[in-house]
């Protein structure tokens, strides 16, 4: 009888308990109101051309908890922003689809998030980062309002300032999500040297010792996924005079190194991602020449 | 199990008692989100509510070192914002948005070179402040209070409060009004503190700010320029009197050159001519070989016999402004070739009479003026100048001189004696 009781007590408690709280209901009204903000041509477009058809968002109005606080930065003009997703479409999306022969391949795996940045990021001894990465998630592009009129069909600054970046953080998440052969490693071997790369090397003034030692450019030489990366945005965007007039600056030991990483780059595409690299470069390169007739600001 | 009969029977009540009561009030009847939402809101309504726009009383950086500038906004959605300000005529259209941050949060969000200016680093803002961090300036502000009398905002970043008042008038008059306040402030050359005992010190101007250099822990007067005077961020206190503006005073027998005052007409700013190193740096002045001393000589003999052995002529080699630029400017064949060299010429702070001058790095070549003349001719002028600081002279008059005398203050046997325009042909005379 009394362990009925206790039972019971037990039973008692915990209902009684419960009840007492039911006048905390949860309120029906959502805490995330949404403001509505009158959309422009740019909106869009980049709702349009990116997040419907391949799930990508583009921040180019200034959102300071996407940005680095280490830095400081301006916003993006609008009218850099509109050429730069003009352009990215047109030279860093449209070439996948091309060769993949789908949406599916930039819609699975190109991050999800670019986060535009009007101003370098200047470190307080004079250099500035031009692009950076996270978790292959989200591209941070700077600089954006060094993109003028003037500066639209350079390709060299193009390259030099987004492109090379966007297609060396997009290579890193391919490598991620299927990693190439440990033999890539081998060939530099004990060459990479960490965070010294930018002491010892400077592929600006000093390409040739860069390229005698079977590195692509300077960064390369930090370690085996930042080559393998540099050695394929180097490839696809460079047309094939630049690349050997590029790999011939060094010895021939160097140059024989770096076309056995590239043997290793390509075959890598072409088995895991069936990526010919050499299709892939020409339908760049292609578009590269043709930027003279692209229309970079209008957004129909 | 008696005992937890008991236990049990007494603590049924304790619990239920316990268990919900709430030990405060509710302070706010909506919860936090719903607040914010209604502030955002609301400060999206406020913004949008002057149609005339609004004066926005900006100042960059958290030490106020730029000191302060009248912005003009009007906000014509709730995603697009038009500014002016009273040092750039241009108006320029960009995005803004109130976001959801520490507090509601107005952002101008898209580039504008009216506001952004601030905020750029130095190495793209044309060189004012630091490389990485410029002037410091927000461009993104906590909305501590929005009416439609006025807002008030606080930089996220330099914590400063910035004000926003309606404008009364059209934006475009009233924005007029100030920069021609500006323009006739900064003509004016430069000021004295005048305390209500009378006595006068030196206010050294950067940017729009003034300060008494001669001692520590003065005053920093980080002011906007209004119509027909000053206003300035904080309320100073100079010999008890207190004051946050001052009007401008037309010229009298005491202030030849007028006065700005506060509004008890007890503190001054008094308008001087300039002194010799600001007088020095606005004007162009001549050089001529007899009238450099021992230092100079030799390198003057150097240039001399570079140039005789290729038969050109020197017609005039001055210092200063020259065509928008501080420089070394050189008139070479009869006029044929004249350019120079861009050459920084520097009061020295807190100081009336002294000036630093540095080989600024760029070649002006106004006609035909090649690099070559200067690397192989006149380029050892540059010598006993360059990197140096100089005390200057007086030699006719105190005030304004046509006439002045540049000592090194480390050697004082590098002298020049420069007159005000041009000296024809430097080595004859």
């Amino acid at each position: 009888m009394m362990k009925m009781i206790e039972k019971i007590n037990i039973l008692l408690l915990s209902s009684l308990l419960m009840f007492s709280c039911s006048e905390d209901s949860l309120d029906p009204e959502s805490i995330f109101v949404e403001q509505q903000v009158e959309k422009n041509e740019l909106d869009d477009y980049i709702e349009r051309q990116f997040t419907d058809d391949y799930n990508i968002a583009i921040v180019y109005k200034f959102v300071e908890p996407e940005s680095d606080y280490d830095y400081n930065l301006s916003p993006a003009r609008y009218e850099s922003s509109v050429r730069m997703t003009k352009l990215l479409y047109y030279l860093g999306i449209e070439p996948y689809d091309k060769i993949t022969g789908s949406k599916e391949f930039i819609r699975s795996y190109f991050p999800k998030l670019l986060n535009y940045i009007g101003s370098p990021a200047y470190r307080n001894n004079g250099t500035f980062v031009l692009g950076t990465a996270e978790g292959g998630i989200k591209i941070t592009l700077y600089a954006l309002n060094d993109l003028t009129a003037d500066r639209s069909t350079n390709i060299a600054f193009l390259n030099r300032y987004y492109f090379h970046t966007m297609h060396h953080e997009f290579a890193h998440i391919l490598h991620q999500t299927k990693d190439y052969p440990s033999s890539f490693n081998e060939i530099a071997g004990s060459g990479y040297i960490s965070d010294a790369w930018s002491d010892i090397y400077d592929d600006v003034n000093a390409l040739p010792n860069v390229i005698s030692d079977g590195f692509i450019s300077a960064y390369a030489s930090k370690e085996a996924n930042e080559d393998f990366v540099e050695m394929y945005s180097h490839y696809i965007t460079m047309s094939p005079a630049q690349w050997e007039a590029r790999i011939n600056a060094g010895s021939e030991v160097g140059k024989e190194m770096i076309e056995a990483k590239l043997d290793i780059v390509r075959t890598y595409f072409q088995n895991i991602w069936e990526i010919n690299l050499d299709e892939l470069r020409d339908e760049i390169l292609a578009r590269q020449a043709d930027l003279p007739n692209f229309d970079q600001t209008s957004l129909n | 199990m008696k005992t937890k009969y008991i236990i049990f029977v007494f603590l049924f009540p304790i619990l239920i008692i316990t268990s919900c009561k709430r030990e405060t009030d509710r302070i706010f009847e909506e919860n936090a989100t719903a607040r914010m939402t209604e502030a955002i809101a609301d400060a999206y309504k406020v913004l949008q509510s002057s149609e005339t726009g609004w004066l926005m009383k900006y100042y960059p950086s958290e030490d106020l070192e730029f000191g302060g500038y009248t912005i003009f906004a009007k906000f014509i959605s709730n995603g697009q914002v038009m500014l002016t300000s009273d040092i750039n005529e241009d108006v320029i259209t960009s995005t803004y948005g109130v976001i959801h941050d520490s507090g509601p949060v107005l952002t101008f969000n898209g580039y504008n070179d009216i506001l952004h200016l601030f905020s750029e680093p130095g190495m793209d803002n044309g060189g004012h402040g630091a490389d990485d961090t410029g002037m410091k300036g927000d461009f993104e502000f906590i909305v501590l209070k929005a009416t439609a009398d006025s807002v008030v905002l606080k930089g996220k970043k330099s914590g400063n409060e910035i004000v926003m008042l309606p404008l009364q008038n059209d934006l475009e008059v009233e924005a007029n009004a100030f920069r021609e306040g500006a323009e006739f402030f900064n003509y004016l050359p430069a000021f004295e503190l005048e305390n209500t005992k009378g006595e006068r010190t030196f206010l050294n101007q950067s940017y729009n700010t003034l300060q008494d250099l001669s001692q520590m822990g003065t005053d920093l007067f980080s002011y906007r320029i209004v119509p027909n005077g000053l206003e300035f961020y904080k309320e100073h206190e100079v010999d008890g009197v207190k004051f946050s503006s001052m009007t401008f005073h037309e010229p009298t027998a005491e202030y030849p050159k007028g006065y700005l005052a506060d509004e008890s007409g007890k503190i001054k700013f008094v308008v001087i001519s300039y002194p010799l190193n600001m007088w020095f740096e606005v004007n162009s002045w001549g050089f001529a070989y007899s009238k450099v001393g021992e230092t100079g000589q030799y390198y003057w003999d150097l240039v001399k016999s570079r140039l005789d052995n290729d038969g050109l002529i020197l017609n005039a080699f001055n210092i200063g402004y020259y065509y928008g630029y501080e420089a070394l400017s050189f008139i070479l064949q009869n006029g044929v070739v004249q350019g120079g060299v861009t050459y920084t010429i520097t009061p020295v702070s807190g100081s009336k009479n002294r000036v630093t001058l540095a080989f600024g790095g760029s070649l002006l070549n106004l006609q035909n003026f090649t690099a070559a003349y200067w690397n192989n001719y006149v380029l050892s002028f540059h010598t006993p100048l360059n990197g140096r600081t100089f005390e200057i002279t007086a030699i006719d008059t105190e005030d304004e001189p046509n006439e002045i005398l540049l000592t090194d203050v480390a050697n004082s046997d590098n002298t020049f004696q420069v007159v005000l325009g041009t000296v024809l042909n430097p080595f004859d005379n």
